[in-house]
Formats: structure tokens, sequence, C-alpha cells
């Protein structure tokens, strides 16, 4: 029954979640702790309970949308069951993140009108899988019916009960009974073991991680089941063998341990506020890890090679799932979908939103690397210390440009501020001379890179310059190098980070680099004996392959970069300063001389020319 | 184009120098699931729209070159 709007408008004074501005403040600084991510946990279940409630509304006008499944109201009645019987069985299903994306998803698919990955009655009929879960956790007596996907009947936080089925989408019994719970349809019926966690004929439990390092302990939920724990779209499950299980307790206990001995208030928040890792096979030279703002407390992370890079991963991840609920608050920027800036860390252009989360979250990142390269006092860990003079580079270099965007709001101005008064300083701290030339490299490789690929120089001054150039005239003096035109979305040419991976094994095994790299280089992906050259400091070698890679195709970004990458440790000023600040105008004028006179000008000697008048 | 017609453009999240950030969702820390059900005034209408217009444009950030971001 519906009370009628005045009744409760004078029987609930709701309040409105509020954010200090001290809390705020913690947040920009990357500080705060626990009580911070448990005020935020609480913003976060009410949107949760609003969308939940949302979810029952729209379906009941339509209850065959529930199709063979019962209704909405049943499973609200069981959640309401739990309530009163164990309101902590209640909260952890609340607080489960995948109960976050299942609600944003459907909704989508709701207001939408649209069709997922599955029929809609499963996706709406997930809601009675949550309540199951929930009584399951409360050891309720019950019966309800769940949606089975593939032949398998899903219990969120739980695990997955396996059973036969005609057909990829159906439905299964859960029954608890005096502790009791089974699963089963018309084929076959599976028994859940006592220790939901642990595997069991037809069951495979959701198994959770235990770290302790001292008084520090972190449990996670290692969730390879969830149909809906990825980003975009609902998926099966992909179970990891024991093998593969054991790597990621191996790994994760060494990263908490880092993290805790480093950031101890980084760890205290992420103890507060990280539920489940979605493991993710590992890939040879990336590390790609994910989240979304709908699923607080949860993080997508292929296996990386070691525990230091699981940590730097974690609080990357963290930083992003915090800042995700304090955009549910506070508005930080105006809606700007335009893809117009250069990020460091990615390779193609990214709107605001992208760049408020990237310096955020690469400030995290930058924060990590700096207390492990400051704790090794006798012999300074260069990996962590060329890490952390890379990231406070590039976060500062955009932040710098990010701070003085219109489409911030004011709140968004302190909180760029906040992390600004952090990183700021850091930039003062001394690395090693070597490492801050492989930094400077790395920097410049990537965004000549980026512009190469995305920024299409005026078409009126490439026509100048191509003239002058068949005409042997000097550069037009007042041509405009650069453009304000912002980048395209569709790049120009692939890319290649073999260069960056190639100096970060040479940096991190710096006794045996050459012998490591030669052995190692053709397994980098997209590597070229060029780039190792390079990467060796054979830079008379390097450009020579790099030419002799542009006479192969004269139209490969990674070549041109790494031409002026050689010719800028030659010495060559003119050349490499054209072809690291506009290499899409060389490239462009390239073009156009060879589509004019079918004529191959010699690349750097054409940069060269460029460069006279490139700042 | 910058668009100030979207999803935030119907939100008024208020900044108070004072006191910091009054956001549109409302607190049911302390009402049931049985009360939950039933509520139907102004504000607890508005916050239903605010989180289910939060729903049409998720954050999704993804680091490393396999998984593209669609935010």
């Amino acid at each position: 029954m519906t009370v009628p709007a005045e009744d409760h408008a004078a029987s609930h004074d709701f309040a409105l979640h509020r954010l200090s501005w001290a809390d705020f403040d913690h947040l920009a600084r990357g500080e705060g702790g626990a009580g911070v991510v448990l005020r935020l946990r609480s913003a976060e279940r009410s949107r949760r309970l609003l969308l939940l409630r949302a979810l029952v509304e729209e379906t009941t006008k339509t209850p065959e949308v529930f199709g063979p499944l019962p209704s909405s109201e049943d499973a609200w009645e069981l959640l309401a069951r739990v309530q009163e019987k164990a309101p902590r069985a209640l909260d952890l299903i609340l607080a489960h993140p995948y109960a976050g994306t299942w609600a944003g998803y459907t909704m989508r698919l709701l207001r939408n009108r649209i069709t997922g990955v599955c029929p809609m009655w499963m996706h709406v009929g997930h809601l009675h899988a949550l309540a199951a879960a929930a009584a399951i956790h409360a050891r309720l007596d019950f019966q309800t019916h769940i949606p089975l996907w593939n032949g398998g009947a899903m219990l969120p936080t739980l695990g997955l009960a396996q059973l036969a089925a005609d057909s990829l989408w159906s439905v299964a019994e859960v029954r608890s009974e005096r502790g009791q719970v089974e699963v089963g349809n018309d084929a076959a019926s599976v028994q859940l073991p006592p220790v939901c966690a642990g595997d069991a004929p037809g069951w495979w439990g959701i198994q959770r991680l235990t770290m302790r390092a001292g008084e520090h302990v972190l449990s996670v939920r290692l969730d390879d089941l969830d149909p809906y724990r990825g980003l975009y779209e609902p998926v099966l499950p992909q179970r990891l063998d024991a093998a593969e299980v054991d790597a990621w307790r191996a790994l994760l206990d060494q990263a908490w341990h880092l993290i805790v001995h480093h950031l101890p208030d980084i760890a205290d928040a992420l103890r507060a506020g990280l539920d489940s890792l979605v493991p993710r096979p590992a890939v040879a030279f990336q590390m790609p890890s994910a989240s979304t703002g709908e699923a607080f407390g949860s993080a997508i992370i292929a296996r990386p090679p070691d525990a230091a890079s699981l940590a730097a991963t974690l609080v990357h991840e963290f930083h992003h799932i915090r800042l995700g609920v304090l955009l549910r608050l506070a508005r930080l920027h105006e809606e700007d979908p335009r893809e117009r800036f250069y990020t460091p860390w990615r390779d193609d252009p990214r709107p605001i939103g992208g760049v408020v989360q990237g310096v955020y979250a690469f400030f995290g990142v930058t924060a990590f690397w700096r207390a492990l390269a400051r704790a090794g006092a006798k012999a300074p860990d260069r990996r962590a210390a060329f890490e952390f003079a890379h990231w406070r580079e590039q976060a500062w270099r955009v932040l710098c440009v990010l701070r003085d965007d219109p489409v911030l709001t004011q709140a968004g101005r302190r909180f760029v501020d906040g992390i600004a008064e952090r990183l700021g300083p850091w930039r003062d701290e001394p690395v090693p001379a070597d490492l801050g030339a492989l930094v400077a490299a790395v920097s410049a490789d990537h965004y000549a890179g980026w512009r190469i690929r995305y920024l299409r120089p005026d078409p009126a001054t490439v026509a100048d310059l191509e003239t002058a150039w068949l005409a042997g005239r000097t550069p037009p003096v007042a041509t405009q190098l650069g453009t304000d035109r912002g980048p395209t979305p569709v790049p120009d040419g692939s890319w290649s980070s073999a260069r960056a991976d190639l100096i970060r094994l040479s940096v991190a095994d710096p006794l045996n680099g050459w012998n490591m790299l030669s052995r190692t280089w053709p397994s980098v992906p997209d590597a070229t004996a060029a780039d190792f050259a390079y990467v060796t400091g054979r830079l008379t070698d390097a450009a020579r392959g790099y030419r002799a890679e542009l006479a192969a195709d004269a139209d490969r970004p990674a070549a041109w970069v790494g031409l002026g990458l050689a010719l800028s440790g030659l010495g060559v000023t003119l050349a490499s300063r054209a072809l690291l600040h506009y290499p899409e105008v060389v490239r462009a004028v390239h073009r156009g001389i060879r589509a004019r006179t079918h004529t191959v000008p010699a690349p750097e000697d054409l940069a060269a020319w460029i460069g006279r008048f490139a700042y | 184009m910058l668009c100030r017609r979207g999803i935030y453009a119907m939100d008024s999240f208020s900044t108070d120098m004072e006191s910091g950030v009054e956001s549109e969702l409302i607190d049911l820390g302390a009402v049931s699931m049985t009360v939950l059900r039933e509520l139907d005034h102004t504000v607890f209408r508005q916050a239903l729209r605010h989180v289910m217009r939060q729903t049409a444009h998720p954050q999704v950030t993804a680091g490393g070159s396999l998984w593209k971001p669609t935010d």
C-alpha cells in the first residue's frame, strides 16, 4: 500500500547525505582512512536502496516482466524478513559491489526498453538471487526461485550451483530449511556445503582471501563467478584453477604487506572499502585494471607479475573507487563529453571526467612508488624511483591543465588543489639523474606518439610547407605549427609501447641490462631492433634502424617518434625538435610531398627544415 | 560542443563554504525495508529520480589498452 505523500512528508523528515569539507579535503589529498570510507559507504547504501525501490516500482507496473519467476514483491518481502532477523545480512548484500552493477544495468534496460545479454526476466529476476543470498546469510528458512544461466544458479557473495538445464535461460528453486540449503531444478539438485566458500559437488564457492600484516587484516572475495562482475555487460563464470588462486593469494599477501608498511593510511581505507577482486589472466607487459562507479568495493585486475605492481594497482583502483562515490555526492565538473585532453596514461584523447579520475588515481600511484622508493635507504629501489619520478611528472602535467579548465566547478577546483598540495612538493624530491633522463624519454615518446596519431595539422599550413620545400625556399616565417583544432577521436596509425616497456625492463635489472634485453626484446610486443638499439644507448644504430623502418612504411608513427628520440640523444637539435614537438606536421608534409611528386624526402632532412621554426 | 543540459543540469548539488557539500541523496540509514516500500512523498520522489538519472551514464575507468572505457 502506498501512503499518501502528505502523510509521509509529515512523518519522515529525511536528511540528505552531506560531505563535510574536512572529509572532502581528506579525500582530495588521498587521506582519510576508514572513517571517510565508511561515510561514503553509508551514502552508497542509501543509493542502492533507492535503486532497489525504483526497480521494484518499475517492474510492479509490468509484472509480466518477471516471466517464470515470482514477483518483485516476493523478493522485497524476503529482504524485509532478512532485515528483521539479521540486519547485517541485508547490509552485506546491499554492499555487494555487483548488486550495484546489477541495479544500474537493469535500470538502464528498463528505462531504455532494450534487451540485455539475457531476456529481461533473467536480469530483473536477479533480485530474487540477491534476496535468496541475503536469506542464506541470515539463516532464514525460505523458498524462492532464481534465474539459471547456462546451467549456473548464482547466489551473489556465496557461489554458483551447477545444474543440468535444457535451455540457456531457465529457473532454479532455492530452498532453505534448518540451515540446509538446496538449489535444484527438474534435472538435478545441489546441496550447499556448510562453508559456502568451499567447493562441493555441483557447487563453486566464492573464495575469500584474508591477508594479515600485523594487526592489519584485509579480507576480499576473489569473485570469478558473479554475472555482474564485469564492466559493461553480464558475463559467464571464468573459474580460476587452484594454481591461479594460490598465485593470487601469494601476490595479494605480499602486496598487502607493502601497502600496510608503506602507506598505512591507505591500508586503513582499503580494508574498509575493498570487498572483491575480479581476477583476470595475466597479460605480458601490460597491467590492465578497471573499476566502475556502480561497483563500489570492486576492482577488476589482470594478474600482475609481482607484488609491487599489484600494490600499485590496488592503490590506483581504490582511488577510482573512492572518487566514484564522491562524484555521486559532489559535482566536480560540468558535463562535458568532449574527448579533448592528452593524458600520459592513455593512448587516446580523454574527456574531463576521465582526466579527473586519472589524475587522482595516478596521484595515488605516485604516492605508493614514492613511499617504496624512500624506504630503500641503503640500496635505492630503482624501479620504484623510476615509477615515482615518472608518475609525479605525468600527474602534475595533466593537473596543471585541469586546474585551469573552465568546466571544473568550485568544488572541483578545490579537489584538484588538494591533490596539488600533496603532489607539488614531491616534484622537488631528488631521484637519480639517469632515471630522470629515462623519465624524460618515456614522457617525450608518449606525447609525440599521441600527437602524431590524434592531431591533424591545419591543411593550409601543410600545403604551404610542401610548396616551400619543393621550391627550395625557407619555411614560411609566419607559419603556426600548433593546432587549436583539438584531437580527433580516430587515430592515424597504430601505436607501440615497446620503448617504454624496454626501458622499464632495463630499469628493473640495471646490472644485467644489455644481456637481459638482448634476450628479452624480441618478446616485447611490437619491439623492433631499432627500439632495442635505442634503449641500450646505441643511438646511431637506432637512428639508422628507424630510417629503415620509415623507408619500408613512411607512415609508421612509432618510427617517426623513434627517429626523433634517437636524434635528440645524438644532439641533432632541429630535426628532433620537430619530430618530438610536431611529429604530426612533419609526417603530413612528408605525405603531401610524396603524393605531389612521387619522391620521398629524407625524413630527418625534412624534419630539420621544419625544425628551424619549431619551438 | 559543451553540453550543459545533461544529467547534471538537472541536479542541484549545494556547496556551502562552511559545512560542505549537500547531495541530493536522502539518507535511508534508519529506514526499514518495510517503510521504504511505502514511501511516496515529494522529497523521496526527487531522490528516486536523481539516482535513476545517474544510472544513465555509469562511470567506467580502465587502464591498460585492453579495456576501453565508455565514460
